[in-house]
């Protein structure tokens, strides 16, 4: 891919300069900042993230296996004398089913983190820059080179202190 | 003072809005940064604690060494007394592990902003708290080696996993809490490890490169970010409640009187907020000096864990008035002789310094001086903490030495050795927490830029 990232200090720039890029039709490819910032998240269109799903699916999982993890466990062992009370205790194994619920739910959640910004964050390493993470803003717009000066000046119009082109 | 953090009352970022976004920003990765180069004002005192600490848990690793080699006669247990300092020591740093997933992930998602300074100490502090905790149930057992006799899987040593055991739900949910909370922890830092990542060289920056597993701050990487958050905050509100509730149930599924009572896994659960809360300050007061972030931990922050723990206070007092109650109305001859010998017993001493310091003491906070004040503040919380654990010995040790038959009545005190044990656990703790805080950002930084970025009332004019 062949893109152009510019670099604002302000948010507000960089929101003025997603909406020129979407004026010019311009492919966005991400937006960067240092903290997390629900106004450049609606501006650049982020698809909505799959980690819920993912929580939820470990979640079904976790309870589910919680509960055969327990019945299976104490049925090794079917002919212990309980007093007469049963084997299988729905009620208690409830309790380790609900903490194995939350478990693999965590860890699918945080699966599902890793997994959605993988590709991104293949895609975002080319134009990443240190002062990113510290206090500036930037944007990635992808491009054909010949395309790449303009783009550049679009974006400098709308704020950025600087840019340049990016293949990755 | 340059930095005034994100006033608890809403009002806008005051002194650090007055300089340009840009240059606040960098003002904030550069003061965080700076915790991790030594040149704070605190850095001899800093090492200096952890050097303590240090001694003081291998003291107790010493004593714990003799325990094994001699036996837990060593120990004050005997019976009718064979839950003591360890166990009660054990629900003491449970408990204390449950602040932190209150001000992460209850006040995240109740958008309590002030919460961000010290949200990173009390992720911390709960870690550590509950890697604390997991020692005693070890060292309870005397053989400690077949600790993993206590985790519940299938196995060929013709032992059956109880899953109606409270000690089996015990392992489950202390194990299910440490490990949620580590990746929580772990998640709500990826951003900070990056900043380090990029402003630092050398080996802390490859190790925190590594730490911070590729992220580079796109809105895709923060949609998801945020999402994962959020999900595991509210998952974590639902572990906290459980796991305090089990640790509770350990005692109130037995028919031991003083033990056997509804009340107790709310009454625990307020109880755990109650002293963690507590050692957040504890911690805090000290450390933000040690670690030169007073600009960023502010006594309007303080302030609001002050006003939580008269709060919480109101409903341990609350759960102490009504145990007394259910023992006078229930009409149970054990269930009163258990409560009259709480209060004018052996531990008599103890439950009214429990009542004294977690009912009377944290009262002072209603007055606006004493909860911005730091000395007041650290006082108190010392004197809760102190409480807590006395509570918490007392609901152990004095049911279980006044049970129904007067014939086994007995009592139990707790040895040099134990004592020795409990003061190390401090010192394991602290420890931990100090080597911890003191090399990771002890501030969330991208949190912190969060704020600044979008002030509250900008928040408030978009939702």
């Amino acid at each position: 891919m062949i893109g152009v990232v510019a670099l604002f200090e302000v948010r507000d720039a960089l929101l003025d300069a997603i909406a020129a890029a979407r004026a010019q039709q311009l492919t966005i490819v991400t937006a960067f900042s240092p903290a997390y910032d629900p106004r450049i998240e609606a501006a650049v269109g982020v698809p909505r993230s799959a980690v819920s799903a993912w929580t939820f699916a470990g979640g079904v999982a976790g309870a589910i296996g919680g509960m055969a993890f327990t019945i299976w466990t104490v049925r090794q062992w079917p002919i212990l004398i309980l007093g007469g009370k049963p084997l299988v205790a729905l009620p208690s194994f409830l309790i380790v089913a609900f903490e194995s619920t939350i478990l693999i739910a965590v860890c699918a959640a945080l699966a599902g983190f890793f997994a959605g910004g993988r590709a991104m964050r293949r895609v975002a390493r080319a134009a990443y820059e240190p002062s990113l993470s510290e206090e500036r803003f930037g944007l990635l717009v992808a491009c054909v080179s010949a395309d790449a000066p303009l783009i550049g000046e679009l974006m400098t119009r709308s704020g950025a202190t600087a840019w340049r082109v990016v293949r990755s | 003072m340059i930095f005034v953090l994100a006033p608890p009352d809403g009002r806008d970022w005051v002194a650090l809005t007055s300089l340009p976004l840009p240059v606040a920003l960098r003002r904030v990765t550069r003061d965080v940064l700076a915790t991790l180069e030594w040149h704070t004002p605190g850095w001899l005192a800093y090492w200096g604690a952890v050097g303590l600490c240090f001694f003081l848990w291998s003291l107790a690793l010493l004593v714990w060494a003799y325990q094994i080699y001699s036996g837990l006669h060593i120990t004050g247990l005997l019976h009718p007394v064979m839950w003591g300092a360890y166990i009660t020591t054990f629900v003491f740093w449970i408990g204390i592990a449950h602040s932190g997933t209150l001000i992460s992930a209850i006040l995240f998602l109740f958008r309590a902003r002030w919460r961000t300074s010290i949200a990173r100490a009390a992720e911390t502090m709960t870690i550590v708290a509950i890697a604390t905790a997991g020692l005693f149930p070890i060292l309870h057992l005397g053989r400690a080696w077949r600790f993993y006799w206590l985790i519940p899987y299938p196995n060929e040593r013709g032992l059956w996993v109880n899953f109606s055991s409270p000690l089996i739900w015990d392992a489950v949910a202390v194990g299910t809490y440490f490990v949620a909370s580590v990746l929580f922890w772990f998640l709500g830092l990826i951003p900070d490890f990056a900043s380090v990542r990029d402003h630092t060289a050398g080996w802390r920056g490859w190790i925190f490169g590594r730490l911070a597993v590729g992220w580079r701050g796109s809105a895709h990487e923060w949609r998801h970010f945020r999402s994962a958050y959020a999900v595991l905050a509210g998952l974590i509100t639902a572990l906290v409640i459980s796991v305090h509730s089990i640790v509770s149930w350990d005692f109130a599924v037995a028919i031991v009187p003083g033990w056997h009572s509804t009340i107790f896994a709310p009454y625990f659960v307020a109880g755990a907020v109650f002293s963690g809360l507590a050692m957040i300050l504890t911690l805090v007061v000290p450390g933000r000096v040690l670690l030169g972030i007073r600009e960023y931990v502010t006594d309007d922050h303080l302030e609001q864990v002050a006003k939580l723990i008269v709060a919480v206070s109101l409903i341990v007092t609350y759960s102490y008035a009504s145990e007394l109650f259910f023992a006078w109305y229930r009409g149970e001859p054990a269930e009163r002789s258990q409560f009259l010998f709480r209060a004018a017993g052996a531990y008599a001493p103890l439950v009214w310094l429990a009542i004294v310091c977690n009912s009377i003491v944290p009262l002072a906070f209603l007055r606006r001086a004493a909860r911005r004040s730091p000395a007041v503040l650290f006082a108190i919380s010392i004197a809760i903490n102190i409480g807590m654990w006395t509570e918490r010995f007392v609901i152990v040790v004095a049911s279980l030495a006044h049970e129904y038959d007067s014939y086994s009545w007995g009592r139990y005190w707790p040895t040099a050795f134990e004592w020795t044990v409990l003061l190390g656990s401090v010192g394991w703790f602290l420890f931990w927490f100090l080597l911890i805080i003191g090399h990771i950002p002890s501030v969330p930084m991208a949190e912190t830029k969060e704020h600044l970025i979008t002030p509250a009332s900008a928040e408030a004019a978009d939702s």
